[in-house]
């Protein structure tokens, strides 16, 4: 049981820990092209904003998953 | 409230001797948004009118004496503004100023600055002078300072037939060493300590010029340029030798009596800047007028002799704007209102309630909205607040951060900082009221023993916090979905908006029905098939394959706001973690213990309470922006800025 808990816990953190790297390699190059593109014309800073963060959703998927995957312990 | 203002297209059609009086009159009414003219064969572009090439030459010489006066207008302005406040009598000795300089008429103006222009030159100038004077003689006082140091007269650096003299100052030297080495060829040889630098005079032969050479080289040797006292004393040997103390003496009454009148320069220099320095900020000021009122033609039509402008005019306004013109040109003016496109580019000003203002910020970040559709400012007053507090929601926090940004406020009166704290002054009362129903304060749920009453728990109610997280997705992208319908609504047609917006709320439907079927065995499967069939069809129609593609967006949008849940919990977590690393401290009670818990009490809270302002702004505008906006928001819109209205 201790073990399947621990695969269980273990497998939560995966969905966390992955969909954080994948949001973070996407969020460095969409982050740079932002900044790019506001150094050129600063009105940009709204869209660039919203575009920076459109990859966040990946880690909240991942943390709905994880508490699902928890909610699965006994 | 929920559209821009409505305009109207003006077209002024008149002869173009009425073209002055036609502009001052737009210029000072401040309400048409020039269209510029599209040169075709039939009409010109306009010429500037012909006092423009002498307003632009004032102008540029009004700012170089900007430059050179070192005047800054918008500092010297901000200043005259916060002593006005303070005292009313400067703001007396202001006005009388004013009334003294103020619009002297151009032929006047060009008199005052062709004179200060001349002054200031001249005072520059010898400014430039003085500080050159200042600055040789310094470099004279200096090197004679060496020579009296290394024990020299004036006169035994010159009038030698036979022998060299090499002065100035060598580098780690050891001058036991160096003075064995030269004691062959030198005559003389004096070392001092000037000011932690070495210096050395030495005198030889002129015969072992090229030795003593070599031998200065290693000790890195670099000669001081005498020749300028050598001469002078050359000069004057028939007369009396002139002693190097009476010569330090003398150069530095002159070094004394050129910083004197440098000083005195420095003074007047100001007096003139303080003299003239807002005759030159209102002139400034009146001539930018001028130069816009003098380009203006630039904009319109012209053919040889008539003009024709175009512009937006605001709805309200039309007809006060038309009669006013005709009253100033005796009627001979043809004003035309004229049809406006759909798709025409109409320029956008917003009309919204006071306390919803602020958040146009939020538009203004991002992108307007055009003419034709909704203006969502009103429904960032309801939502980004509401989204933020949902996620900092703790009464402690609400009530630091409502005093800091209360206190920002009061502090920083930029425009921008103003909306914005507002806009957060909002988001901490919901971050209070939120509080309150998650029942939090600091992280604790419980204070001295007492139960802080809750609605929901976030520490322990977490699939709870992620339904209710859920639902206001729903309500949120509905919302979205509905005011894009009504958007549709009216430039396409019923069915078409149907097809486009309520499509993606009968898919909804559908998936629920579903969930009914197959979570909970409620009812025939059937009717859930149905309706997302009857979606997709409809989807289709409205939004072409690209709807179609799109069709898991709208769970992947309603999920994004798990974050609402996520970002909350962050919060919690942290400040829970913070205060019961605190709690052990507390535990066994000593000096130290306490300052510890304290110190990380503190440092702990005010790290979450920054992460709990940063993460929540992002996400709630977020929210706003990518699942609300792309419901309904097209955007693109340009803001509307009448002529004669760009300097206030």
């Amino acid at each position: 049981m201790a073990l399947e808990n621990g695969l269980i816990a273990l497998a939560a953190g995966l969905a966390i820990g992955a969909t954080s790297l994948a949001a973070a390699i996407a969020e460095k190059d969409i982050g740079t092209a932002a900044i790019g593109a506001m150094a050129e014309k600063e009105e940009l800073f709204g869209k660039g904003l919203v575009l920076t963060v459109i990859p966040e959703t990946l880690v909240i998927f991942g943390l709905v998953i994880a508490i699902m995957i928890i909610g699965m312990a006994k | 409230m929920f559209a821009p203002k409505k305009m109207e297209k003006l077209l002024i059609l008149g002869e173009k001797s009425l073209l002055p009086a036609t502009i001052s009159t737009l210029h000072r009414q401040k309400v048409l948004h020039i269209i510029e003219h599209r040169k075709n064969p039939d009409v010109d572009i306009g010429q500037p009118l012909e006092n423009a090439q002498k307003i632009s030459e004032l102008l540029l010489k009004i700012r170089s004496l900007f430059s050179y006066l070192n005047i800054n207008p918008q500092i010297i302005q901000e200043q005259l503004q916060t002593k006005e406040h303070q005292k009313t009598t400067t703001l007396k000795n202001k006005q009388n100023l004013q009334a003294k300089h103020l619009k002297p008429g151009i032929k006047q103006l060009e008199k005052d600055l062709t004179i200060l222009t001349f002054s200031v030159n001249t005072l520059l100038g010898a400014q430039k002078q003085l500080d050159a004077k200042i600055k040789s003689t310094d470099e004279q006082l200096k090197q004679l300072a060496v020579l009296k140091d290394l024990k020299l007269e004036l006169d035994d650096i010159s009038g030698y037939e036979s022998i060299l003299h090499y002065i100035g100052f060598v580098q780690n030297l050891d001058i036991l060493k160096f003075s064995l080495h030269t004691s062959k060829i030198s005559h003389e040889l004096k070392y001092a300590d000037v000011s932690g630098k070495q210096a050395i005079a030495l005198f030889v032969e002129k015969n072992s010029a090229q030795k003593t050479l070599e031998i200065l080289a290693k000790v890195h040797f670099t000669a001081m340029d005498l020749s300028k006292f050598a001469t002078q004393k050359s000069k004057e040997k028939s007369k009396s030798n002139i002693k190097l103390q009476a010569l330090i003496a003398a150069l530095q009454n002159e070094k004394k009596a050129a910083e004197n009148k440098f000083s005195a320069n420095k003074k007047s220099f100001e007096r003139l800047k303080r003299q003239w320095q807002i005759y030159l900020i209102e002139n400034e000021f009146f001539l930018s007028a001028e130069i816009a009122k003098a380009e203006a033609p630039l904009k319109f039509g012209s053919t040889d002799n008539t003009f024709l402008a175009t512009g937006y005019v605001p709805r309200d306004r039309t007809a006060q704007v038309t009669e006013i013109l005709q009253k100033k040109a005796d009627n001979k003016l043809f004003i035309q209102e004229q049809h406006i496109h759909h798709d025409e580019h109409v320029p956008i000003q917003l009309q919204n309630k006071k306390i919803v203002r602020p958040f146009q910020f939020f538009l203004d970040l991002y992108s307007l909205p055009n003419y034709h559709e909704v203006d969502p400012s009103f429904f960032l007053f309801l939502g980004f607040p509401f989204l933020f507090g949902f996620m900092l929601g703790d009464f402690g926090y609400g009530l630091v951060t409502l005093a800091l940004f209360y206190l920002l406020k009061k502090k920083i009166k930029a425009e921008a900082a103003q909306q914005l704290f507002k806009i957060l002054i909002w988001a901490s009362l919901w971050s209070l009221a939120f509080g309150l129903f998650f029942g939090e304060f600091f992280g604790l749920e419980e204070l001295a023993g007492f139960n802080i009453p809750h609605v929901i728990s976030r520490e322990h109610q977490k699939i709870l916090l992620l339904g209710v997280a859920v639902a206001i997705g729903v309500v949120h992208v509905n919302l979205g979905l509905l005011i894009g319908f009504y958007n549709e609504l009216q430039h396409h047609g019923l069915w078409h908006a149907f097809c486009a917006k309520i499509s993606w709320i009968l898919l909804q439907i559908g998936s629920a029905l579903l969930y009914l079927s197959y979570g909970m065995y409620l009812i025939p499967p059937i009717f859930g098939f149905l309706t997302l069939g009857i979606s997709v069809v409809l989807l289709y129609f409205g939004e072409g394959i690209r709807g179609l593609v799109e069709l898991p967006s709208i769970f992947g949008n309603i999920m994004s706001y798990a974050r609402l849940m996520a970002l909350g919990l962050a919060s919690v977590g942290l400040a829970v973690v913070v205060n019961e690393m605190a709690a052990e401290f507390f535990h066994e009670p000593s000096v130290l213990n306490v300052i510890v818990g304290i110190l990380i009490l503190v440092i702990g809270h005010v790290i979450n309470i920054a992460l709990g302002i940063l993460g929540p702004f992002l996400h709630s505008l977020r929210l706003q922006y990518v699942e609300f906006f792309t419901k309904f928001y097209s955007g693109g819109g340009i803001a509307y800025r009448p002529f004669g209205a760009e300097k206030e």
